[in-house]
């Protein structure tokens, strides 16, 4: 815009020249006439020597007004400034100037003058051609406040936001970005080496080809790109950080790519959850598989599933070796009796038979004694186990833990997990399903080490099974899934005895499955059986009394040697908390991403009004000053209605970060409380009617106003806009127990009990539809924690079709002396 | 109460936005000597006055006050043979893929994103103006 009125006035100018060497004649009409205000000025002393009409109508003075000024008295800077100013363009030193004119109104204007020296009638004279730039001044003023807002906006948010020119070099970033990818702006800028080591990871653990990088993949494709997930490995951290990131590209008017726009959110955490659930999930099922296998051997095959069961566990947990040792009667030896080896590990199961019990005092007392023990790194092991820490040395182990192996209340052994070459860290609920297996075990033991007839060892397997948590069963393939065998464990799973689901005496096993869901069974576990899978199938169940519960279950198809289905096979196990924990994370997930794309969506309305109004201003010349004011007046209301909502944001990350919302608190009367939202019940009174009884109108408060106001402003613009036009809003004030309380009631639509639930939620909006209620949806929860931070209560009534009463209470500022005062 | 401008009879624009500055801006780039601009800000209202003028463009905000949203409007004017032939164009904050499928879904001829380049806009409706 600047360069083409450049281009403009100096073509102007350059035109005059030539009209002038043909003749003056000429140069003089085309002056005279021309639409662009025109000076001549005397080069040496300043003085006007000619006007031309559009000049006099600009300046406001007559042509002889005008020719008896000098520049002087037009130009603001002192009269030596212009003196120097005309020397430069006289020597043609500077042809182009940017000055403030002051006009016969006495109006001061931003001018740009393009001057060159002719010469006319022997004189040398300055030819000055003069634009008005005030306007391109005063949006290119605004343009950069608003830039400014967008900056500090950019700033705060808790997206990390990189923007690109189209041959991916970045141009800008935030602080956050550079939090998230762990470089600085120098590094980001290319002026600084990054670390060789950093890159981007996929999350099947495959680095990220430069090509693939979300900037890359945008300039290929000009497309929207979204819900990339990305692992940074960073220099500075040992373990990957996770973003969720997206890119967007923005075109200039030509659709020529300009620039590229990547965005990212920190989803390590919710990442660890998951990793953290999928870990749990592989265990259980393995602790499901070594239960399952345990219920089909026999007593003479116990000793296989022991080891077998040992080398799972060993191969899953990632130690080195993992063993059973059991006690003799009397407790005095004991005997390596299994041992499984990782890789390169020299098995110590020859060296260890007959050990005796008191050469490891320390932790054969704590075995003895039912406790677990456990050691992460050989550093822990306490000054009194010295005998212990010899005995690690001597071996190379690091790191330990053992469970004891119970059987019928008695300690027989125990069951223990080395590592040799690095510590190892356990989780409290790895321990407890350690523990499950050595039940496991020391039943299996003791079933292998008893009577071995058909009869005894049933019981004991029953014993076993009552043990295990969750229920093993076999059963029919039918529609009834009748049920030949079913573990205590049953009862404590749905609420059922076990004898009364045994050839569906009470109950069908399918009875106990949600109605939903037992089509879906059936056919899950039929396809599996066509492929004589194992089959994984989940599913909601009814328990005896009316709860719902998620149960999984993991089973297998038993044949007869002629290849007939005989049974299904299988252990159930209760999930309900992991499948809440997932729905929790699901949950939170969803509301972020509601989140950002809601702010996204919000900022987009103020943006079209700011960008429309200022291109405007920048490409339409023949606009009036009355509709040049109105534009700069929306690019400025629409400024601030941006900072508000970025306010709210800000809070809202004070509030996340822990930080409160520092609130200042001072005396204030009841009346004066009121005053500040006066301003906005006017702007309303053409909406609604408004009704204020306010109780003890001098009482002090003890409140941050500011605060207060912006409580109350939420309350009465929310009952305004669920409020149809014209209906009654109520507003109370009563001195109560608690302190002060204030209602505001209208007569709206109204909410159900569950909008009223959630109406204090982050990211909540009651009308989630198209229609246009505007906001981000975190008004009432900042509201919340304005009234909790003051020490009072807030709460909603609400009734649907009839209208909702909001009510907090503040704090007195004279409670106690009034008390006193009373008293 | 809706805002008729005189003007040449020619071709008519129907502008359906219930923010009233960006409605001003519209009026601002789309004014012209042979155009009628017809101006409302709620749903139920470009209804009518679209069953009554039969325009040759609507350009429609999604999210508008009162009952009826953009699509809502759209879905109802394709479905009426008097004002199926209007060329609707959804204009909206609503940028993602599946805005812009539920816009065609409702019967839009052609989308365009807020904060729009006042070219685009331009050119789209032209395009609907048969220039």
């Amino acid at each position: 815009m600047q360069r083409m009125d450049t281009l403009k006035g100096m073509t102007e100018c350059k035109r005059g020249e030539e009209l002038l060497r043909e003749t003056e004649g000429r140069f003089r009409k085309m002056f005279r006439n021309h639409h662009a205000c025109m000076l001549l000025i005397d080069s040496d002393c300043g003085r006007i020597d000619d006007a031309n009409t559009s000049a006099c109508n600009y300046y406001g003075y007559s042509l002889a007004q005008m020719k008896n000024m000098k520049i002087d008295d037009i130009n603001v800077l002192s009269p030596e400034e212009v003196d120097a100013a005309r020397q430069r363009a006289k020597d043609s030193n500077q042809n182009y100037f940017e000055f403030k004119h002051r006009l016969a109104s006495g109006k001061i204007r931003d001018v740009e003058v393009y001057s060159s020296s002719i010469v006319v009638q022997n004189k040398t004279l300055l030819f000055s051609v003069i634009h008005d730039i005030t306007t391109r001044k005063q949006a290119e003023k605004t343009l950069l406040e608003s830039e400014k807002s967008h900056r500090q906006l950019l700033e705060n948010v808790q997206v990390g936001i990189v923007s690109h020119a189209a041959d991916t070099r970045i141009l800008t970033s935030n602080t956050k970005a550079s939090e998230l990818l762990g470089l600085t702006d120098d590094q980001m800028r290319g002026k600084d080496t990054i670390d060789p080591a950093w890159c981007f990871f996929r999350e099947n653990g495959t680095i990220l080809p430069l090509e693939e990088y979300p900037v890359n993949q945008v300039i290929a494709s000009e497309k929207i790109l979204e819900n990339l997930i990305l692992g940074i490995n960073r220099a500075d951290k040992k373990d990957l950080v996770w973003v969720l990131c997206g890119a967007y590209p923005l075109f200039d008017e030509h659709n020529r790519l300009q620039r590229v726009v990547t965005h990212f959110i920190d989803i390590t955490d919710r990442k660890q959850k998951e990793q953290d659930i999928q870990y749990r999930e592989a265990f259980e099922t393995l602790i499901a598989e070594i239960s399952t296998r345990f219920v089909e051997l026999t007593p003479s095959e116990a000793v296989q599933g022991i080891d077998l069961a040992l080398k799972d566990l060993g191969d899953f947990a990632g130690v080195d070796r993992c063993y059973v040792f059991l006690f003799s009667t009397d407790n005095m030896h004991m005997d390596n009796t299994h041992e499984w080896c990782a890789e390169g590990i020299t098995p110590q199961k020859e060296n260890l038979q007959g050990f005796i019990v008191s050469d490891l005092p320390w932790a054969m007392d704590k075995i003895l004694n039912k406790q677990v023990f456990y050691v992460p790194s050989l550093a822990d092991l306490p000054p009194e186990a010295g005998a212990e820490k010899e005995h690690w040395e001597a071996q190379g182990i690091q790191s330990q833990i053992v469970v004891p192996i119970l059987s019928t209340g008695e300690v027989r052994g125990f069951l223990g997990f080395d590592v040799v070459g690095s510590e190892k860290q356990w989780e409290g609920r790895d321990i407890t399903l350690l523990q499950t297996v050595g039940h496991l075990l020391g039943n299996a033991i003791e079933h292998q080490q008893a009577d071995r007839a058909q009869k005894e060892s049933e019981r004991k397997l029953s014993t076993l099974m009552a043990n295990l948590p969750g229920m093993a069963y076999r059963c029919r393939n039918d529609r009834d899934w009748t049920m030949e065998f079913v573990s205590d464990g049953c009862h404590s799973l749905t609420g059922y005895l076990s004898e009364d689901l045994i050839e569906n005496r009470k109950h069908s096993f399918a009875d106990i499955i949600h109605p939903e869901d037992r089509e879906t069974v059936w056919q899950q576990i039929q396809i599996a059986l066509r492929e004589k899978g194992p089959f994984q199938v989940e599913y909601r169940i009814r328990t005896a009394a009316g709860e719902e519960r998620w149960a999984w279950d993991l089973g297998r198809s038993v044949y007869a040697e002629d290849g007939e289905l005989l049974a299904l096979e299988g252990f159930i196990t209760d999930i309900t908390e992991r499948k809440k924990a997932e729905e929790t994370l699901r949950e939170s997930d969803r509301m972020k991403s509601e989140f950002i794309k809601t702010v996204a969506h919000e900022f987009r309305t103020p943006l079209t009004s700011i960008q429309g109004f200022s291109g405007l201003l920048l490409t339409h010349d023949q606009l009036s000053p009355e509709e040049q004011r109105e534009s700069l007046r929306y690019i400025h209301e629409r400024s601030i209605g941006l900072a508000d909502m970025v306010a709210d944001i800000l809070d809202i990350a004070r509030i996340e970060a822990g930080k409160g919302l520092s609130l200042t608190l001072s005396p204030c009367t009841v009346i004066e409380t009121f005053r500040q939202v006066e301003p906005f019940l006017k702007t309303q009174a053409s909406r609604c009617r408004f009704e204020v009884t306010l109780a003890e109108e001098d009482l002090l408060l003890k409140i941050d106003k500011g605060k207060i106001c912006q409580v109350l402003e939420n309350l009465l613009s929310n009952a305004v806009k669920f409020s149809p036009e014209g209906s009654l809003v109520r507003i109370r004030g009563d001195l109560i127990e608690e302190g002060y309380r204030i209602s505001v009631a209208d007569q709206g639509m109204g909410m159900t009990p569950e909008q009223v639930a959630k109406v204090f939620d982050k990211f909540y909006r009651a009308d989630a539809s198209d229609t246009a209620v505007e906001g981000v949806g975190l008004g009432m929860h900042i509201v919340k924690h304005i009234v909790e931070d003051h020490g009072g209560k807030i709460w909603v009534e609400s009734e649907l079709g009839k209208g909702t009463t909001v009510s907090f209470t503040l704090p007195l500022a004279l409670r106690r002396a009034e008390e006193n005062a009373n008293s | 109460m809706p805002i008729v401008e005189k003007g040449g009879p020619v071709k008519k624009i129907l502008i359906v936005e219930d923010q009233l500055d960006i409605q001003k801006l519209l009026e601002k780039v789309l004014r012209a000597e042979d155009r009628q601009l017809l101006l409302t800000e709620r749903g139920e209202e470009a209804v009518e006055m679209a069953r009554q003028f039969i325009p040759d463009v609507i350009l429609l905000d999604v999210m508008l006050p009162g009952g009826m949203n953009g699509y809502e409007v759209a879905r109802t004017l394709k479905k009426d043979p008097v004002t199926v032939g209007c060329a609707i164009i959804i204009m909206t904050a609503k940028v993602q893929e599946e805005d812009k499928v539920e816009a065609f879904d409702a019967g839009a001829n052609d989308f365009i994103g807020k904060p729009f380049n006042m070219l685009d806009l331009k050119n789209k409706v032209e395009k609907f103006l048969g220039r």
